[in-house]
Parts: structure tokens; sequence; C-alpha cells
């Protein structure tokens, strides 16, 4: 079983939620919670950092696909940044580039949020 | 077998009954026995003896009152010895055998008249007496051990030299024509033999386990019923009735007198034994009912599969383990109780309870690691809130329900008397609530099982129904090589493919993805299969094809479900395949012994409202000339780990497919299949793999 792990930095409005590992059918439940938790105290701003993240599968995906509708009628967002190339990939080929900004580095996603 | 019992027992009946009327023969003076230089041959005596013999072997083989119970053969024993009685009686009385004056002529007749009814009496008397000799054998022998049946065997023999040799005693009896003293002169010996045959009639008149199996009430009767026999047998012997039948043969008197005495010790022996065991009758009785309650209690609860009923039963149980009034079962889980059961009493009442007093009990039990017993419950301080819930409560007995340290609940008996348990009876309640934690855990485990059985069949169901909607067979197409295979994932997969011929020069030809949890993914499968191929009747582009599915998809599907596909449309007679690819695996296209990877842009199905989709999707055209191929495949293949944790990757596979350049499908399909199956092997699979190739022939 591959790990997974999440982690969380928030700052003013903004959440980070760092993910580290393998996200797959398995490790999505513990993604989803933290997402859960986030809409539950009303933290619509959520940026993913995946720089650690060395795999996502399409049960990963379903895990955005399942919070990103909620959060945008909240009037925030899930704003993804620092995708490594593979992880990019997996991303690009599904078109996530068209419903999702993805960001290079994080401080990018930041500031797109304060310019909104 | 039986039969052949019967015949025997009739044979040697009928043969002690020849040696009877044999021997009246001789009494009737119709031949004589008087052997010169022998003087007197107890001739006679001697074939009643052997009479007496084959009726004891007789009867001894068949056995039939073996099959008896017990309490009908004490009774039976009983009617037989009044029946002998009676028969003694008459046996005496001159009514039946008048020896008054007859006349001289009728001396004759007389004579033989009157000893062959006497015969036939002396015979029944004999069968009779033989029956109860046989009947006290198998009193003895029950629950015999290897002692018993050498005692009484031993006790047999001694009566059956006594019978010979009486009445002159060893030193002058005879037996048939031969001396049966062996020289012993001593009349010692006969003392020591009588003797010697007295002390093992008492030895085996202990011999009376059969008063354990009678119940209390049975134990009466029994002495009772024995007390009167004794008496019966006792006054045969006192007053001498016996006589007659001395007169007509002294070793059959022997015998039947003798029979008497062992039936006189053995039936006092049983009265006292009775008599001393009555006090414990009762305890006897209960614990009887005990080891009862617990067998009936075995097997019901390992039997019961659903919890309430074996509460139910439980509860039915534990009134009678210990004489309860009322009693009730409370369950356990996490600290928090919830009651599961009651007789006797309303649950209502129960709930009632203040819970200090709930909270005290439930500490008592947790602190003494086992049953609590209340025995009086008006005056105990530490529980004065439970007078105050019921009046009626006298003694209580409580006792945790427990599997392996696991804590399942307490279980609850009252009654109305105070003192009304015994100490024994905290354990008997304490082996009782064991068990019935024991059944709780099995039922539990059942369930489970069940749960686990039944999830796993519905995967099997769901991966069957899976197999079945994907292509059984390639269909056979002019001008058009297809072979594919799909590797499902040990859970249920989505991915699916398929080959519509919607008209005489298009083939639809679609790959997909279903992402998703479990078992849906694959109904979902199943539901747009059957609408593909709906919707290519009616479409003639792969776009607006796509577009209607994904305007069902966004509408019923779940939001994290989504679905990758490639759709081509593939045009034979303009030899052109038009393409749209929503978020899968790019196409691959080879010609001549060139690999292109085609990936037009596409969202993938399901994410997103028709018009961002109707965006993003880029249809695109390709012109095919003989011999190209195309290659379609679900990400479950590049995304596939070996044993090394290495993924697959799309640069293996078009170094793969390069290798194979030259191939034609069904060679390259198979070729592919076999590296696919290596690669992952011993691994578990997580993902279905799927890969469709198709060459254009024309």
């Amino acid at each position: 079983m591959n790990g997974f792990e999440t982690s969380r930095k928030d700052m003013s409005d903004i959440s980070v939620v760092y993910l580290k590992g393998y996200l797959d059918a398995h490790t999505a439940p513990d993604f989803e919670a933290v997402l859960k938790q986030l809409v539950n105290e009303e933290r619509v701003r959520i940026i993913v950092n995946m720089s650690d993240l060395s795999y996502i599968s399409s049960a990963g995906l379903g895990v955005f696909m399942g919070f990103i509708e909620d959060v945008r009628s909240k009037g925030g967002d899930i704003k993804l940044a620092e995708l490594t190339e593979k992880v990019f990939r997996v991303f690009d080929l599904l078109g996530f580039p068209v419903l999702y900004e993805i960001f290079e580095k994080e401080s990018e996603a930041v500031d797109r949020y304060s310019a909104s | 077998m039986k039969e052949n019992k019967k015949r025997k027992l009739f044979l040697r009946l009928s043969l002690a009954f020849i040696l009877f009327v044999a021997a009246y023969a001789i009494n009737a003076g119709l031949f004589s026995v008087e052997y010169p230089g022998l003087g007197y041959v107890p001739f006679r005596d001697s074939l009643l003896i052997l009479a007496l013999v084959c009726i004891y072997w007789g009867l001894a083989s068949y056995n039939w009152f073996k099959r008896w119970d017990l309490f009908k053969k004490l009774k039976r024993l009983g009617f037989v010895l009044l029946l002998l009685w009676l028969l003694t009686q008459l046996a005496q009385w001159n009514i039946l055998f008048p020896t008054e004056a007859i006349s001289a002529d009728e001396l004759t007749v007389n004579i033989a008249k009157e000893p062959f009814l006497k015969t036939v009496m002396m015979y029944c008397i004999c069968f009779l007496a033989v029956w109860i000799l046989l009947s006290i054998r198998d009193l003895i022998y029950i629950q015999r051990g290897k002692r018993t049946s050498r005692q009484y065997k031993f006790m047999i023999f001694l009566l059956l030299m006594h019978v010979i040799s009486s009445p002159a005693g060893l030193s002058e009896s005879r037996f048939l024509f031969l001396p049966f003293h062996f020289g012993i002169d001593s009349p010692g010996v006969d003392y020591i033999l009588i003797g010697l045959m007295y002390l093992f009639m008492f030895i085996n008149g202990f011999r009376c386990k059969w008063i354990h199996y009678l119940n209390k009430e049975q134990k009466i009767g029994i002495f009772f019923w024995f007390s009167l026999l004794f008496l019966t047998a006792l006054s045969l012997l006192i007053s001498d009735s016996v006589t007659s039948i001395f007169d007509y043969s002294e070793n059959i008197g022997s015998f039947i007198q003798n029979i008497f005495i062992f039936f006189g010790v053995y039936s006092s022996m049983a009265v006292l034994g009775i008599l001393f065991q009555l006090p414990a009758a009762g305890m006897m009785d209960k614990k009887k009912k005990e080891i009862q309650s617990f067998q009936i209690l075995s097997t019901t609860l390992g039997s019961v599969l659903d919890i309430d009923e074996l509460v139910d039963r439980a509860l039915k149980l534990s009134l009678d383990f210990v004489n309860a009034d009322m009693t009730w079962l409370e369950l356990e889980e996490n600290q928090h109780y919830t009651l599961a059961g009651s007789k006797n009493i309303k649950m209502e009442h129960i709930e009632r309870m203040p819970d200090i007093a709930a909270t005290k009990i439930r500490s008592m039990v947790h602190d003494s690691h086992g049953a609590v017993l209340l025995n009086d419950i008006p005056k105990d301080r530490r529980v004065s809130e439970i007078r105050k819930w019921d009046q009626r409560a006298g003694s209580l007995l409580v006792a945790p329900v427990s599997y392996k340290d696991r804590k399942l609940g307490l279980i609850y008996a009252l009654k109305k008397e105070t003192f009304g348990f015994i100490e024994e009876s905290r354990d008997t309640f304490q082996a009782f609530a064991n068990q019935v934690g024991a059944a709780i855990e099995n039922v539990r485990l059942v369930e489970v099982t069940i749960d686990q059985e039944r999830y796993r069949e519905e995967l099997r169901l769901a991966h069957d129904a899976q197999m079945r909607l994907l292509p059984q067979k390639m269909p056979e197409i002019q001008g058009l090589e297809i072979d594919g295979f799909c590797m499902t994932a040990n859970d249920i997969g989505g991915d699916f493919y398929d080959v519509i011929h919607v008209k005489e020069n298009r083939i639809d030809l679609v790959i997909g993805d279903v992402s998703g949890k479990g078992a849906s993914a694959a109904f979902y499968m199943a539901e747009l299969k059957g609408m593909i191929r709906t919707l290519a009747q009616h479409h003639h582009s792969p776009k607006s094809i796509l577009l209607e599915m994904n305007h069902y998809l966004h509408e019923h599907f779940e939001e994290q479900t989504f679905v990758t596909m490639v759709y081509g449309i593939l045009w034979l007679n303009k030899k052109q395949i038009q393409l749209v690819r929503a978020g899968h695996p790019p196409i691959g296209h080879i010609r001549r012994d060139k690999l292109d990877w085609i990936e037009p842009k596409g969202l993938g199905l399901g994410l997103s409202p028709n018009p961002i989709l109707k965006k993003s999707l880029q249809e695109k055209s390709i012109r095919l000339q003989k011999n190209d191929t195309i290659v379609l495949y679900t990400d479950g293949l590049t995304e596939a780990r070996n044993e090394k944790d290495e993924e697959y990757g799309e640069e293996r596979l078009s170094n793969v497919l390069m290798d194979l350049i030259e191939d034609s499908p069904k060679v390259m399909v198979p070729k592919l299949k076999d590296k696919m199956t290596q690669f992952t092997e011993n691994v578990s699979r997580h993902d279905d793999i799927t890969l469709v190739v198709f060459k254009i022939g024309i």
C-alpha cells in the first residue's frame, strides 16, 4: 500500500492543502476528508499544492470534481499549484486545464486570489 | 435375527417342557428308573434340573425385557412376583389337587390326572421364577463394571450347585447317573457353599444404581412398591408356602425358595437405598435439570442465528436455571447499555429503574469480575434504590455476559423472596451467562461473514455482468481486421469498447473508461454502452454523440464519476476516420513504419456542462491508406505497475508497438497481451487494461 499524506496551511482566508505520495482509490477518502473539513469551516478559497504528489488516479481526480461545484457556488475555488510533469500529464489528458486554474508556483495562485 | 432368537427361545422352552413331561411320566410310573447296583437315582429330579437350566438359558439369551424402560421393568417385576406368589399359593391348596379318597377304579386315572396339571403349574412357577431372577439381573447390570457380572455369575453358579446338591447335601448328591459330590464327604463344605451363596446374594444386593435414574416421585413410588414385594416374599418364606413345591421336587423347591430369598435380600437393600437417598432426591433432580438445561442451551444457542430469537430463548432458559421469577438481558456497546429482552417483567418497567441503582449494580459486577448475588434487597443499604423502584424485589442475581474478555452485556435474574438463591447459583448463573456470551458472539460473527459474503457476491455478479457486456467476439467486417483484449482488474473496473456496424460503409469504434467507485462503474458502463448503440443510429458526428452523452452524464451520474472516451466513425468508402478524444489517452496511428500519437483536445465526459465541453472537443478527420493501423488503449495499460513498482508508461508502449509494427492485429494483440501479463505478474491489478487494434485492409 502506497503512502499518502495531507497537511494544511491557513493564511487569512486562503487555505493551502499539501498532497504527498500516491492519491488513488484507497487514499482518496483521506483527501476527501480534508476538503470536507475546509468546506465545513467555510474556508472555500483553496489551493492544492502537489509538488510532493507522485501519482494521481482517476479516483483522485474524482475528489476534485466532488467539491468544485459546491466550493465555487460559495464564491471560492480550488486552484492547483506546483504539479509535477507526470501529474500534469494526467490532468492535461483529461482536459482539466479547461476547468481549473493551474499554476507553476503556489505564490502565483495566492496572488490570483488577492487579485479577484 | 430376531426370528432366529425367537425360535431358539421357543425351542429351549419347549425342551424344558418336554423334560417336565418326562419327569411326570416317570412319576406316573410309566417307566422305571431302578438301576441295579446304583440304588436310588434321582433321574427324575435331574431331568427337572436340566429343564430349569433350559428355561434360564432360553430366557437369558432372548432378553426382550432389555428394551423396556426402567420404570416399566420395576413394575412388571412386581407383578410377576405377585403372580408367582399366587401360583405358589395355588400349588399348595388341595382344592386343585384333591387327594381325598376316590374310588378304586378311578385311582389310576386320578393319579395320572393329578400330577399333569401340577406339572404344568410347576413349569409355570419355574418360568416365572427364572423371569424374576433375570429381571433382578438386569437391575444389577445397570451401569455395571467387570466385577458386577463376575459376582453375579458366581452367585448363579453357587445357586446351581446348591440346587443340584439338595436335599441331602453335597456328600450324597447325584446328577443323572453321576455322583455329584466329587468325593467330598464333609458337611462343612455344604455350609461353606451355602454361606458363599448368601454372601454373594448380599453383595449383589448392593448393585442398585438404577435408583439414581428415578426422579423423586418415582423413588417414593418404588419405595412403597418394593416394600410390598419384600413383604410378599417374606410372607412366602415364613409361611412355608413353598412346601408343596418341595413335595413335587426337592431341587425345584430349593430353587424357588432361594429365588424368594434373593428377591427379599435385593428388595430390602433397594428399599433402604431409596430411603437414604430420598432427602437428596430433590437436589439430584435439580442437578439433573441443570445439566439438561445446559445441554438444551448449547444446542439452542448454537443453532439460532437471529439475535432477537437468541435473547428470547436465553431468557427462557435463564428462568429455569436458577428458578427465577423475572429475568432480563442488556447488551453493552461502548459503555452504552440497551435492554435486549425480558421475561415476566415489562421492558418499560426495567427502564424505569433509576440510573443510580443500575450503575451501582454494574460497577459491583465489574469489581467482582463475575456474578453478583444480592440476597436481601430490602436490608441491603448499597442498593436501597432497587427497593424504591420495585417493592417486589427480594433477591437479585446478576452475571456479566462476555466472550473471551470482551464484555457484551449483563443478565439479571430477580426473585420476589429474599434469600431466593443459594450461593451455588452464582457459579451456575455465571456458567450460563458465559454460554450466552459465546452464542451472541457466534451470531455476530455469522452476520459479519454473511455481510462479507453478500458483498463479494455482489462484486462477482457485477463482474460477470461487465464481462458479458464486452464484445464476445470481434466482428468480421470486410476490409477491416480487428483484435483486442480487456484484462479486468480484481475489483470491478469500468473499461469498455465496442465495434458497431452502423451502416453498410460505416463502422463506429468506441473505447471508454468509466471512473468511479466499485460496482457502480460497471453499471454506468452498461448504461453508456446501450446509449451509444442507440445514439450511433441517429447521429453522424462523434462530437454530437459525445455531447448527448455528456448531457445525460452530467445530470444523472455522481459528481465524482466521469468518463474518458475515444469515439471514431470509420467511413469505409471514403477511407476516412472521424475522431474525438474526451479526456482519454492518445490514439496511435501506424503507417508503414511510422507511429504517431494523435491527441486532439477534449475534456472528459461528465465533468462540465455541454457548452464548455462543446468548446473543448476538437474533432479530427484522418485520411486512411491501406494497411494503416489504429491503436486504442485505456490508461490502465500505461499506468500498470510491475513488482518493482515501475509504471509501464507511454514510452515503453511506443517502443513495443514499434517492435511489432509489421504485425497484423491478430498477431500484435496476443503478443501485447502476453507482454502485459508478464509485466503485471504477481501484482494485483487495480484498473482494467484494454487495447483495441484495427487495420485497414482495403
